[in-house]
């Protein structure tokens, strides 16, 4: 299992490699006559940490539930290092998972939660508790072995569970929103844990959750689905930087989607060089499309004139929300609704109403828009939350916005 | 107008306010005498036991532990309790052992017929015992169960299910699925999980839903007088002794039988409240 982690990667990868750990081919999932994973064909690279990201409803835990062999597969095959695991049961697989909550034994304690996968595959009782006292130091639980789960914190809970799925040398980790029931600091710990032990131990680990914040955070690389597909799947950087469709610029940038038209009304020099995806574009080009749209990215907007900012663009401001690190802006570009984030340093005043901004042309990026069976108004609960600000749990994702 | 309306909400009309009093206190006394009614015979019995004359009087002239020196002396009232443990151990195990798998089919299986498994289980429940009892007379017959031990842990064993069943699947709903799942996750075949983590959990309603079955069984008096042909469990033989004459020494073992059953019930309901 633990093979040195190759350096974070940072390659795109839309399509199953042949190199792929876990493949997953055309996997489907209908549950009666809905249809909740419509074709996946994914790959994540050993000692990857690859994240699931979606609103509720997106299809992200019932293909997780299907790694681990909860769920059966309706079509495609899903294998790790060449073997398909559709014909293994879950407690053959060799996949450790980690859930939400409820996971741990309340009649075992912490030691015998944490050796129970180990006594299943009947190590040697002296193997099982030195290996035990090794997960302990691991996890930085050392000494509470004896205690019972109902004597831990939320938190040393879940880093037991995590002990525990570790434990027996999984050959993949799987996490169900491992974080969803613990509050804002002990997330923002808890992810640095997680990071430091995928680093330490190598493990290829698929994270699920619906929260921006944590995906940014944690991930070599996301893949963001919608209504049972992917929608794209790349590093962090590139998916915050450069997304290729509008659901992503929203979803994972936090961005909001004007017509290009609308844009180019706007500006004189259409030979302005724009972002995409798939390299550099002339606004004039882009506007060929006529149904091309532009992600402005918040952090695209300034009030100040700086080198690369000097595109101008009217903005009818309608308030601006203190953040202390920096102010949210909201207002109307052509009528279009924008968010502008901004230091203090870059914000010229605190006038409503139409007020100068500037952008640099390479954070507009021209995005896909969605496809039209889907609605343009499904963005996740979180997508609304500004970046910095700690992202609303207690709504469930899939609530639309109306 | 606002002054008008708060004034109005402040003093309903007098029958209203009337009714309003009263009502609760209707609700309190109909309570109390329907506890009254249960408890008094209850009393009067227990007092009787204490009685030291050789019939039934009331209130009795002489006091003392006569009656329950008489269970003692009689091999009938000692037979008469053993054979109703003999009967009641088996039909409890039975009840439990059957009643724990079909609540395991009922929650834990997308089996087809779940809904009609469960119907049945209940279903001595709902039937008066009387009508089930003459239907089964026949069928015992054929079956040549009439007056056999294993004919009373037959019924016994059934009237004891719904109360299993009940028990049982409140239990397992209570366990979280998650549980199960990762202890698949971690290795463990299906039925290890059942045994290791959904049993183990349910364990204390199994202890309360084993004593339950015990008293259920132990107290059936219906069945075995129809169906017993002769069998003499503690209720048979306190029935035959009642329908000969009133020999006192029935409050003593009714007493007795009262307080055990108290003090097994009351177990069960602390055993199974360990599991909340």
């Amino acid at each position: 299992m633990s093979e040195p982690s190759t350096t974070h990667p940072t390659k795109r990868t839309d399509a199953p490699e042949a190199d792929g750990h876990l493949r997953l081919v055309n996997v489907t999932k209908h549950f009666g006559k809905v249809t909740a994973v419509r074709g996946i064909h994914l790959a994540v690279r050993r000692g990857e940490l690859m994240t699931l990201l979606g609103p509720s409803g997106s299809g992200k835990t019932t293909l997780l539930r299907m790694i681990a062999g909860y769920e059966t597969v309706t079509d495609g095959s899903i294998d790790v290092d060449g073997v398909d695991l559709s014909a293994l049961a879950p407690w053959l697989r060799n996949i450790g998972v980690v859930a939400q909550q409820y996971s741990l034994f309340p009649h075992l304690t912490v030691a015998k939660n944490i050796a129970y996968g180990l006594a299943k595959r009947r190590w040697p009782r002296q193997q099982r508790t030195s290996r035990v006292d090794e997960m302990l130091d691991l996890v930085r639980l050392h000494g509470l072995g004896d205690r019972y789960p109902w004597q831990l914190s939320g938190g040393q809970q879940q880093r037991v569970a995590l002990a525990r799925a570790l434990a027996f040398r999984p050959t993949l980790l799987l996490m169900d929103e491992p974080l969803g029931a613990l509050d804002r600091q002990l997330r923002v710990d808890m992810t640095e844990e997680i990071r430091r032990l995928h680093r330490e131990l190598g493990t290829t680990i698929v994270y699920v959750t619906h929260d921006r914040d944590e995906a940014l955070a944690l991930s070599d690389r996301v893949t963001v689905m919608r209504d049972g597909l992917i929608v794209e799947s790349d590093t962090p950087q590139q998916l915050f930087a450069q997304p290729a469709s509008a659901f992503v610029a929203r979803f994972f940038g936090d961005a909001r989607i004007i017509p290009t038209a609308v844009l180019a009304k706007q500006l004189v020099d259409h030979g302005v060089m724009l972002r995409s995806a798939s390299g550099p574009i002339p606004l004039g080009v882009a506007t060929q499309d006529a149904s091309s749209e532009i992600a402005i990215l918040p952090h695209a907007l300034s009030q100040v004139r700086s080198g690369n900012a000097h595109l101008e663009l009217e903005i009818d401001v309608k308030d601006y929300q203190f953040y202390g690190d920096t102010v949210r802006v909201t207002g109307l570009l052509a009528g279009y609704p924008v968010i502008a984030r901004m230091p203090q340093d870059r914000l010229s005043g605190r006038q409503i109403g139409p007020t100068r901004f500037y952008a640099d042309p390479a954070d507009l990026v021209v995005v896909h828009p969605d496809p039209p069976d889907s609605p343009a108004e499904t963005v996740s609960a979180t997508t609304q939350s500004p970046s910095g600000a700690q992202p609303n749990n207690d709504v469930p994702t899939g609530t639309r916005r109306r | 107008m606002n002054s008008s309306l708060s004034s109005r909400q402040a003093r309903p009309f007098p029958a209203q306010r009337v009714l309003a009093r009263l009502l609760p206190l209707l609700a309190r006394a109909a309570v109390a005498v329907i506890i009254i009614a249960l408890l008094v015979p209850v009393v009067v019995v227990i007092l009787l036991s204490f009685s030291a004359e050789s019939f039934i009087q009331f209130p009795p002239k002489a006091w003392g532990f006569r009656q329950y020196a008489a269970i003692t002396q009689s091999d009938v009232w000692i037979d008469a309790v053993l054979l109703s443990v003999k009967v009641a151990a088996p039909s409890a195990a039975i009840a439990v052992v059957v009643g724990t798998l079909a609540a395991f089919a009922i929650t834990r299986t997308s089996m087809r017929g779940r809904s009609v498994i469960q119907a049945l289980g209940l279903g001595s429940l709902i039937i008066p015992s009387s009508a089930y009892a003459v239907a089964l007379y026949g069928v015992f017959e054929k079956l040549n169960l009439l007056g056999t031990f294993w004919g009373l842990v037959a019924i016994d064993s059934m009237l004891a299910l719904p109360v299993v069943l009940l028990l049982v699947t409140a239990a397992i709903d209570q366990v979280p699925r998650q549980l199960e799942l990762t202890a698949m996750s971690l290795g463990a075949r299906r039925l290890r999980v059942g045994a290791e983590i959904t049993l183990r959990l349910v364990a204390p309603s199994l202890v309360a839903a084993t004593i339950f079955s015990f008293v259920l069984s132990f107290d059936e008096s219906v069945f075995v007088i129809f169906l017993g042909g002769g069998l003499s469990t503690l209720p048979a033989a306190i029935y035959a002794a009642v329908t000969v004459g009133l020999d006192p020494v029935i409050t003593a073992i009714a007493s007795a039988l009262m307080l055990a059953t108290g003090l097994v019930l009351a177990l069960g309901l602390i055993v199974r409240g360990k599991d909340r």
